[in-house]
């Protein structure tokens, strides 16, 4: 059984026997044995998820099967009148100060949640020095941004985005209170235009539902806790490899195949760093015991800082890497490793976009490290003195295993995640990619 | 003077400050209320929201500044002949101040701060009455302390004024800008943004952004700064960022931001970090070390 259950239809339902619904997925069903042994689990899995569960489970969210439970934040439960305010949030283009840009625009479904530029563009026309990362399993990301070792949650990244002011990117600071003031009094102007122009979103009511311990519901922090709960469940584990490594009917061709033998090769070395259910090694989850928050250099840069004519591993001024957190210049160039779910959705690549295409990408790693020959940034990747991992050494690769490579990239694509009606736009305003039904 | 006995509990109130019991009554330890005034100026002439000033950095620029805020803390009275620190224990008004950590905000909204201003430390002072404050050396840091720097501003419980103010705080990066100053240099011509962002860097990893770190930051960067030959009720601390910009040449930026904001490999900051008194080591990635060894230029008697 693959994917999603996940059915607005019966949202409220589901709610209101959620409780039933954790008891019985416990017990034997038959009410003698196992039945004690829920009495006992009861209290356990009802701190473990109200949302979440395993595939099959009858879960409001069930996850890909195999897939580990999230972690989710002691101070944000979730639930599913949260993810659907977030939803609403995600995709409100009121949530910038001056109106013209939501979360979305810049994570965009159709684009497995990032937005297909180089280098993202904020609502005040200010130029992100990044990449826009995609949202394809957020929520089991161990630390949040390219090279940040300080944001370890959805909520605290939610923050972190509205609020920058350099650059500016949804621009927050100093005018939280007029935001949040169109949530706590939506006014239907506002969403002219959209699929809510009778009338705007009952702010007020969905924040009452989804906070209703909170005296004043509509809030910094609830706003920040919406945003997080709607991330949690982009949620992506049903690509045609996944349902060939299942064992269930899948589409993975020959070539694919063959590709899936050389990522996991020890010739081409892919999976260490580019392992696991996500395919990062910077994860987290409910299950985890230790803390991954990992971070690589990869091998794009080596200028040369003092003008000898010797590489010293640097990288360009607005994009250190963690060194820019840690002050360690042994942390120079090192970023998260993003996840290859969905990956032939996701170009340009790299922290800041600077590869254009996949079988680029298989030149930077066949080379073991990028040559830039001229300009400031001039220098041999493969030569800097912080491509210490030994794993990026290079490596031999035929045209025809190219080919077979990026086939299995394609297939880590998983449309039904990127076609998923209850990740689109309730506004109506951002489609889908073409290929969706 | 009324003569005062040991336990004595009845005090007398002379002229704003209050004489409390002692052993003797030859020192009697005095509690005064203490206003310590600071101008804004830029350049020596007195700030104005957006109003364009001639002769800063090493080109001798037109600069327009546009914001003009900074936190102090643990302001306090140095008495040389006693050897000894007197704290100005703040006024806690539950706006400017709170505990020990005062908002000093001299723009009166330009682009992103608020209309109101402060310019003032008040509070009280507790010290001999031999410890002349009309002659004495006023000490404070400049910055938020490090138990109050990584506070959830989720939270609008455990925030309270002077430290709930969004446009002051690095949500993307633990903790405060202690000192925002912004601005633009030559305005007509180049029209470079050159700002001052002070805050703390190598901050250690926690659990959560918004929680106070396992161990303190690696480079608090708070910096303090002592004027002498202070008379508490009528001099005024100068608040000049033109003697901090004097190394730099304004009308352009030499490292990813704009002016200096704190960050490693931006050589901006070369010729401003020490001018706060702070060594800007941990951020030299290929840029020169000032040979500037002068201290602080930020503060100074007017």
């Amino acid at each position: 059984m693959s994917g999603f259950s996940y059915s607005t239809r019966s949202l409220y339902l589901l709610l209101s026997i959620m409780s039933a619904a954790l008891l019985s997925a416990c017990s034997g069903g038959d009410g003698t044995p196992a039945e004690v042994d829920a009495a006992a689990e009861v209290d356990e899995a009802a701190v473990m998820s109200a949302l979440f569960g395993e595939c099959g489970s009858g879960q409001p969210v069930e996850l890909p099967c195999g897939f580990p439970l999230p972690r989710e934040h002691a101070d944000n439960p979730l639930s599913l009148e949260k993810v659907e305010l977030g939803r609403l949030l995600f995709y409100d283009r009121n949530m910038s100060f001056n109106q013209t840009q939501s979360c979305a625009d810049c994570h965009l479904q159709e684009h497995a949640f990032t937005d297909a530029l180089k280098l993202s563009v904020g609502s005040q026309g200010d130029p992100h020095p990044r990449n826009a990362m995609s949202m394809t399993n957020v929520v089991y990301n161990a630390t949040f941004n390219w090279a940040n070792n300080q944001v370890v949650n959805l909520q605290d990244q939610a923050l972190a985005v509205v609020m920058n002011d350099d650059p500016v990117e949804l621009g927050w600071a100093g005018h939280e209170e007029e935001i949040l003031g169109r949530l706590k009094a939506p006014s239907d102007a506002d969403y002219a235009g959209t699929s809510f122009a009778g009338g705007a979103p009952d702010y007020p009511q969905l924040f009452a539902a989804a906070f209703p311990d909170e005296a004043e519901p509509v809030s910094l922090a609830t706003t920040m806790k919406a945003f997080a709960a709607f991330g949690s469940i982009m949620i992506s584990g049903d690509s045609e490899y996944d349902k060939a490594n299942r064992d269930e009917p899948n589409n993975m061709s020959d070539s694919a195949r063959r590709g899936q033998e050389l990522f996991f090769s020890e010739r081409l070395e892919c999976f260490h760093c580019h392992g696991g259910f996500n395919f990062t090694d910077s994860v987290d989850h409910e299950g985890s015991t230790f803390t991954h928050a990992t971070f690589h250099n990869n091998a794009l840069y080596n200028i040369d800082g003092d003008g000898d004519g010797i590489g010293d591993g640097l990288y360009p001024e607005d994009n250190h890497g963690l060194r820019v957190f840690t002050l360690d210049p042994a942390d120079e160039g090192k970023f998260r490793v993003p996840t290859l779910r969905n990956i032939a959705l996701t170009a340009p690549y790299m922290h800041d976009g600077s590869i254009a295409t996949l079988d680029e990408v298989i030149d930077h790693y066949s080379r073991g490290g990028r040559l830039i020959e001229e300009g400031p940034y001039a220098g041999d990747g493969s030569l800097s003195p912080y491509n210490t991992s030994g794993f990026i050494n290079g490596f031999v690769i035929t045209d025809e295993e190219r080919l077979d490579l990026i086939a299995f990239f394609e297939s880590l694509t998983d449309w039904d995640f990127v076609c998923r009606d209850q990740l689109s736009d309730p506004f109506g305003i951002i489609q889908k990619h073409a290929m969706c039904p | 003077m009324q003569k005062l006995y040991m336990g004595a509990t009845a005090v007398v109130t002379i002229a704003g400050s209050l004489v409390l019991a002692s052993c003797s009554n030859e020192d009697p330890i005095v509690e005064s209320d203490v206003t310590v005034q600071y101008a804004a100026q830029v350049n020596g002439a007195d700030f104005t929201c957006g109003q364009i000033y001639t002769g800063i950095g090493t080109g001798g620029d037109d600069y327009a500044v546009n914001d003009f805020r900074l936190y102090v803390h643990d302001a306090y009275i140095y008495d040389g002949a006693k050897n000894q620190q007197y704290p100005v224990e703040l006024n806690q008004d539950g706006v400017w101040q709170y505990e020990n950590v005062a908002l000093l905000d001299f723009e009166d909204g330009c682009t992103t701060g608020t209309a109101e201003t402060n310019t003032v430390l008040a509070g009280k002072v507790t010290a001999p009455a031999s410890v002349d404050l009309a002659d004495t050396q006023v000490c404070f840091t400049v910055g938020v302390p490090e138990d109050k720097n990584h506070l959830n501003v989720n939270d609008v419980d455990a925030v309270v004024s002077p430290l709930n103010d969004s446009t002051l705080y690095w949500a993307w990066k633990i903790g405060y800008k202690y000192v925002r100053i912004d601005g633009v240099a030559d305005p007509s011509g180049a029209a470079n943004a050159f700002v001052l962002h002070l805050g703390a860097q190598g901050c250690p990893m926690t659990g959560e952004m918004t929680a106070t770190p396992k161990s303190a930051c690696t480079v608090p960067n708070t910096f303090q700064a002592c004027i002498a030959n202070f008379d508490i009720e009528n001099d005024v601390i100068a608040v000049d960022p033109a003697f901090v910009f004097e190394g730099n040449d304004v009308t352009s930026n030499h490292g990813a931001k704009p002016g200096c904001m704190s960050f490693i490999d931006d050589n901006d900051c070369e010729e401003i970090m020490p001018r706060l008194g702070l060594d800007y080591a941990y951020g030299r990635v290929s840029g020169t070390e000032s040979t500037y060894t002068g201290g602080q230029r930020l503060f100074s008697k007017q």
